[in-house]
């Protein structure tokens, strides 16, 4: 997602590439540009530290014990493994679906005569990486080994049907 | 169909014509919502009538029954006068927070788009955290974390002096009226209105010669001018109260309840990422020629934006900006879950105390509905000037 400014574009590095050389460019380019780096980037870095220093302090005892209600509700504990299994069938059927996705896109590319290029690994896991926060937070708070199993399983029908979709 | 059978020179069937059906369509409409009308009025007064409920509003002058902090409304009071300060509560957060919230709307949305990428990216996170929290999350985070960890009433702050901040309210210093209070005003009315026709005079006068006007710092000048001399010549007519703490009652100054300032900071924050958003998206819907244009031109980055894409991006924004000022007017009712006394609180605790229901919510839906037409009518005045007008 590229943001526009009033320039047609960002400035390119005047020295070359590289970070300091993209500092140059982007935060010190003029010097009202360099004083509000430092300016709100001391008060982003104060307040940065604060919050993560206070939400590291909280006492979270009361998630770790009602996680499950959380999550569940008030489903009966020993029937859980129906939902789990509906995750991972679910998990199953969206990976056949973005890899059918994938292999229809692969193929107009093919027609038309471009490259396709497959997405590297590195690159899937970065766009869902809010997505790999919240759950490695949710499985931090449990306490059992289940819904790491379930997590584990429902990533597994994701990979399993993306490479079933892809063919 | 209807063309050949007027070839032929009669009229198509009555229930094909379309001026009957036009017009059949109009009448049952109104039938329609007539007859909703009176069976839901109907249904109420009926049941009300059942269950003994007065349909009067008589009650108006029954004594409230509760207390209201930081007012002279107490038990005995009438309602309509909590009802009044209710209304006084909830004009104080949108007087107060409607200008906050579009300079800090503005703000960030040209920070957005700032050529220097911490600038853009800190815009960004406000702009995606605040919009995408609810109201009334914000309002208690607001409340509880920041203005109720304010230090007690006993170790309040005062910094020179000047403020009393603690976790009840937040006093600043006030202003008295000293003998010559009302002439000082009259005299400031009067240069205000001279300033107004020198700004026109040397705003025709610059269309005339075509030199510059310097209409700003003429009429400012003018009105200081004015100002000052009338203050020293009656005697300073305006004197200060400073707020001081004498054991748990504060004398003097002006001050406003936590609960009144965590309501503002929330909405304003809120409302303003959703301007940020409108401001942002108006800068870059104004086409790409007027910026290379400007460029051309060699303006600077700044009067680019300030005589170029500034008024025209600020037309396309004002219609969008109506609905948040709305937004921000009925998003004050949530205040009702911190305490905070506005109208929707008041209404809600008379209905409580056994004051009739649906009179209290009528009122209460009125007054709202007064607030955002006078809102929506004043900045429509603005719109019509400004709009975008094809030829």
């Amino acid at each position: 997602m590229t943001v526009m400014t009033e320039q047609t574009s960002q400035k390119q590095a005047p020295h070359g590439s590289g970070p300091v050389n993209w500092a140059r460019g982007n935060l010190f380019n003029t010097w009202y540009n360099g004083l509000l780096t430092v300016v709100v980037g001391a008060v982003a870095v104060a307040a940065a530290t604060g919050l993560i220093r206070a939400l590291l302090g909280f006492d979270y005892t009361i998630i770790r014990v009602n996680l499950a209600l959380f999550m569940v509700g008030q489903f009966p504990r020993d029937q859980l493994w129906r939902p789990s299994l509906a995750t991972v069938i679910i998990a199953l059927m969206a990976g056949i679906v973005a890899g059918s996705l994938a292999a229809s896109n692969r193929d107009t590319a093919r027609q038309a005569g471009l490259a396709y290029v497959r997405p590297n690994l590195a690159q899937v896991l970065r766009r869902f990486g809010p997505a790999w926060v919240l759950l490695i937070v949710l499985l931090a708070f449990t306490t059992t080994i289940g819904p790491t199993l379930v997590a584990v399983g429902a990533l597994l029908g994701l990979v399993v049907g993306r490479a079933l979709g892809g063919r | 169909m209807s063309t050949s059978q007027a070839a032929r020179g009669s009229k198509p069937p009555f229930w094909r014509d379309l001026r009957v059906i036009r017009i059949v369509i109009q009448v049952l409409a109104i039938v329609v919502v007539a007859v909703l009308t009176y069976v839901l009025w109907f249904n109420l007064t009926n049941n009300m009538k059942r269950a003994g409920l007065s349909t009067s509003f008589d009650f108006l002058t029954q004594p409230l029954g509760v207390d209201i902090a930081g007012s002279d409304v107490g038990p005995g009071s009438p309602v309509w006068k909590g009802l009044l300060v209710g209304i006084k509560n909830t004009l104080a957060l949108v007087v107060v927070g409607v200008p906050l919230l579009t300079i800090l709307g503005v703000v960030v949305g040209v920070c957005r788009l700032s050529t220097n990428w911490l600038v853009a990216k800190l815009a960004a996170i406000y702009v995606e955290v605040l919009r995408n929290l609810p109201p009334l999350l914000i309002m208690f985070f607001a409340f509880n974390a920041i203005f109720l960890r304010l230090p007690r009433l006993e170790d309040s702050w005062n910094p020179l002096g000047l403020m009393v901040i603690n976790n009840r309210f937040i006093a600043v210093v006030g202003f008295t009226a000293q003998p010559g209070f009302g002439p000082f005003w009259l005299i400031v009315g009067i240069s205000l209105l001279f300033g107004a026709w020198v700004w026109i005079w040397r705003t025709k006068r610059s269309e005339r010669t075509g030199q510059t006007s310097h209409r700003l710092r003429w009429s400012a000048l003018l009105v200081l001018a004015c100002v000052v001399v009338a203050f020293l010549a009656l005697g300073q007519p305006i004197g200060l109260s400073f707020p001081v703490l004498d054991g748990r009652a504060l004398l003097g100054g002006y001050q406003g309840f936590a609960a009144y300032f965590a309501v503002l900071l929330a909405l304003v924050l809120y409302t303003a990422s959703h301007v940020a958003e409108i401001v942002r998206g108006s800068i870059q819907a104004v086409p790409k020629g007027q910026t290379e244009a400007a460029e051309s031109l060699a303006l600077t980055s700044y009067q680019r934006l300030r005589f170029v894409v500034f008024p025209q991006a600020m037309r396309i924004a004002i219609p969008p900006t109506i609905s948040q000022y709305l937004n921000f007017t009925k998003n004050t009712s949530l205040a009702i879950a911190i305490g905070f006394a506005e109208v929707t609180r008041i209404t809600f605790q008379t209905i409580g105390n056994g004051q009739p229901a649906p009179q209290l919510v009528a009122m209460l839906m009125a007054s709202y509905l007064l607030f955002s037409l006078t809102i929506s009518l004043v900045v429509n005045i603005i719109n019509r000037r400004l709009r975008y007008m094809t030829t």
